[in-house]
C-alpha cells in the first residue's frame, strides 16, 4: 500500500499518463479510500479539464484569414518569399563587398585596375557575375568623394589582415553598404539581419552568428544555416587580401544560389 | 472539404489531409493555404493571446507565424505536425514581442494586463461559484511563467506530449516536463485557499465539465 505521500508524487505521472498499469492500480486504490489524496487529484484534474475546455479567449477578427492570404500575395509579389533564408541578403551585401575585395586583390598583386573616377580599365574583374557593373563601381565611388566611412564598417575592415589598399576600399564600400541598408531599411526582419550582419561583422562571421540568427528566425531550416555558412565563408576569404591570384575567379564562381538540400528540416532543429 | 475531424470545437487536420494541403499550398495553391490557416488560426490565436494577453498583438504576431511558416514551406518535412511547426514559429516570435516590451515599459504586469482585457464571459448557463472558480483558474494560469503557461496550454489545449512540448518550446524535455509540473503545482497552490470542502470541490468539477 502506498502512502500520501508517495501518492502526491505520482499525482504528475499520472496525470502525464506516464504511469505504469500497476502503479496506477496502487494510485487508485489509495486514492479511493484516502479523501484529502482524492481533493488534491481532484483539484489538480479539475484544473486540467478547465484549461482544455473553457475555450473563453477571444477569437481572431474576421477578416484576420483574408488578411494573412492577402499579406501571402504581397509576400509573394514582392519576392519576400525569401527561401535562401540568409544567403539572399549575404550576396545582397557579399557581391559588392566581394566585388570591392576582388578589385584589393587585383592590386595587391600589382595589376593596377582603375583610379577613382575612371573608367576601370579592367572590367573583367568586377564583371557581370559580380552584379557590380564598371559604371556602378565608378558612380560609387565618386558618391563616396568627401563623405566619412560608417565607423562600424570601418572598424570591421580594420581587422581584416594586411588590408594594404584599405583606404580604397573604405571609399568603394561605403556607398554600396549604405545602399543596400536603404534598400533593406523598408522591411524590419531584413533591416534586423543586416544589423546582426554588421553587430559581427564581415570579418567575424561565424556559426555564432548563424546560431543567433536561427534562433531569431526558428523557421530557419539547418539546410539554409548551412548555406550561410558557406555563403559567409566566400565572403571571408573575398575579404581576406593574401589569398592566392586566382582569388577573384573563384569569388565570382561562387554560386549565388546553391542547389537547395533534399534533406528534411525536423521542428526541434528550426 | 479539407477537414479530417474535429476536436472539441477545433478543427483538426488528419496528417493525410494536411500533408496534401502543405504540398499544394508549397506549389502555390491558394485554397489549400487558406485550409491551413482556418484549420489552425484559431488554436494559435488562443494559445498566442493566453501568452501576449493582446488581441491586436496577438493577431500580428499570428499573421507572422503564418507568413514565416508558408515562406518556408519548402523545408518543412512532412512527418512532423504543420501545427508543432506553426506553434513553435509562434512561440519563438511571443518570446521576441515579450523582450520588445520589456524594453519598452520594464517588467510585465501580467495580472493587469489581464484585468485590461477580461475574458469573453461564458454565456452557458453555469454555476455563479464555478464561473468563480473558472475564473480563478484563468487569473492563476496568467500569473505562471511564459514557459509554464505555454508548457500547460500545449498539454492541454493540444494534447501535446512532453516530448512534443520540448521540441515546441525548444528546451529540453525534462526542462519541459518540470515547466508543466511546477505549473500545475502552482495552480493548484493558487485553489488550495479556496477550494477546502467537498461543495468546492463539487462546484469545481462542475466547472470543469
Amino acid at each position: 500500500m502506498i502512502t500520501c505521500q508517495h501518492a502526491r508524487q505520482l499525482f504528475d505521472r499520472y496525470l502525464d499518463d506516464e504511469l505504469s498499469s500497476s502503479l496506477q492500480s496502487e494510485l487508485h486504490a489509495h486514492v479511493i479510500n484516502c479523501t484529502p489524496c482524492q481533493n488534491h487529484l481532484a483539484v489538480l484534474e479539475a484544473c486540467g479539464d478547465v484549461i482544455r475546455l473553457d475555450k473563453c479567449e477571444p477569437a481572431p477578427s474576421e477578416s484576420f484569414t483574408d488578411r494573412v492570404l492577402a499579406a501571402r500575395r504581397e509576400q509573394v509579389a514582392a519576392g519576400r518569399v525569401r527561401a535562401r533564408g540568409w544567403g539572399r541578403l549575404v550576396w545582397r551585401i557579399g557581391a559588392p563587398v566581394a566585388a570591392a575585395a576582388s578589385i584589393v586583390l587585383i592590386m595587391i598583386v600589382g595589376t593596377p585596375v582603375f583610379d577613382a573616377g575612371s573608367t576601370p580599365a579592367h572590367p573583367t574583374v568586377v564583371g557581370s557575375s559580380m552584379q557590380a557593373p564598371p559604371e556602378e563601381v565608378q558612380r560609387n565611388l565618386l558618391r563616396a568623394k568627401g563623405r566619412e566611412l560608417d565607423p562600424q564598417v570601418s572598424q570591421e575592415l580594420a581587422q581584416v589582415p594586411q588590408m594594404k589598399a584599405l583606404p580604397f576600399l573604405e571609399a568603394l564600400i561605403n556607398p554600396l553598404v549604405e545602399g543596400t541598408r536603404s534598400a533593406v531599411a523598408g522591411t524590419r526582419r531584413s533591416y534586423e539581419d543586416l544589423e546582426l550582419l554588421f553587430h559581427y561583422g564581415f570579418n567575424g562571421m561565424n556559426e555564432r552568428l548563424v546560431a543567433e540568427y536561427r534562433q531569431k528566425y526558428p523557421e530557419i531550416s539547418p539546410q539554409e544555416a548551412e548555406r550561410v555558412l558557406s555563403d559567409l565563408d566566400i565572403l571571408k576569404k573575398a575579404l581576406q587580401p593574401d589569398q592566392p591570384a586566382d582569388e577573384p575567379s573563384n569569388i565570382e564562381a561562387a554560386p549565388s544560389t546553391p542547389a537547395p538540400s533534399n534533406a528534411p528540416a525536423s521542428p526541434d532543429a528550426i | 472539404m479539407f477537414a479530417g475531424q474535429t476536436d472539441q470545437g477545433g478543427l483538426k487536420l488528419t496528417r493525410r489531409s494536411e500533408k496534401r494541403l502543405v504540398s499544394q499550398a508549397r506549389s502555390g495553391c491558394e485554397e489549400a493555404s487558406r485550409a491551413l490557416v482556418e484549420t489552425h488560426q484559431d488554436r494559435l490565436f488562443a494559445f498566442v493571446w493566453r501568452i501576449l494577453r493582446d488581441h491586436h498583438e496577438a493577431e500580428e504576431i499570428c499573421q507572422e507565424a503564418f507568413l514565416r511558416a508558408f515562406s518556408a514551406l519548402d523545408s518543412f518535412s512532412v512527418e512532423y505536425r504543420f501545427s508543432t511547426w506553426l506553434f513553435t514559429i509562434a512561440y519563438r516570435l511571443c518570446l521576441n514581442q515579450i523582450r520588445r516590451r520589456k524594453s519598452v515599459t520594464g517588467e510585465l504586469d501580467f495580472a493587469a494586463m489581464a484585468s485590461r482585457e477580461p475574458d469573453a464571459a461564458d454565456l452557458v448557463a453555469e454555476s455563479e461559484e464555478a464561473r468563480r472558480l473558472k475564473d480563478e483558474i484563468w487569473n492563476a494560469v496568467d500569473q505562471l511563467s511564459v514557459p509554464q503557461r505555454a508548457a500547460v496550454l500545449l498539454f492541454y489545449r493540444e494534447g501535446m506530449s512532453c516530448e512534443a512540448i520540448s521540441k515546441t518550446l525548444g528546451i529540453p524535455m525534462a526542462t519541459a516536463k518540470s515547466h508543466l509540473h511546477r505549473a500545475r503545482a502552482r495552480l493548484r497552490e493558487s485553489l488550495a485557499e479556496t477550494v477546502q470542502d467537498c461543495s468546492q470541490i463539487r462546484a469545481l468539477r462542475e466547472a470543469a465539465s
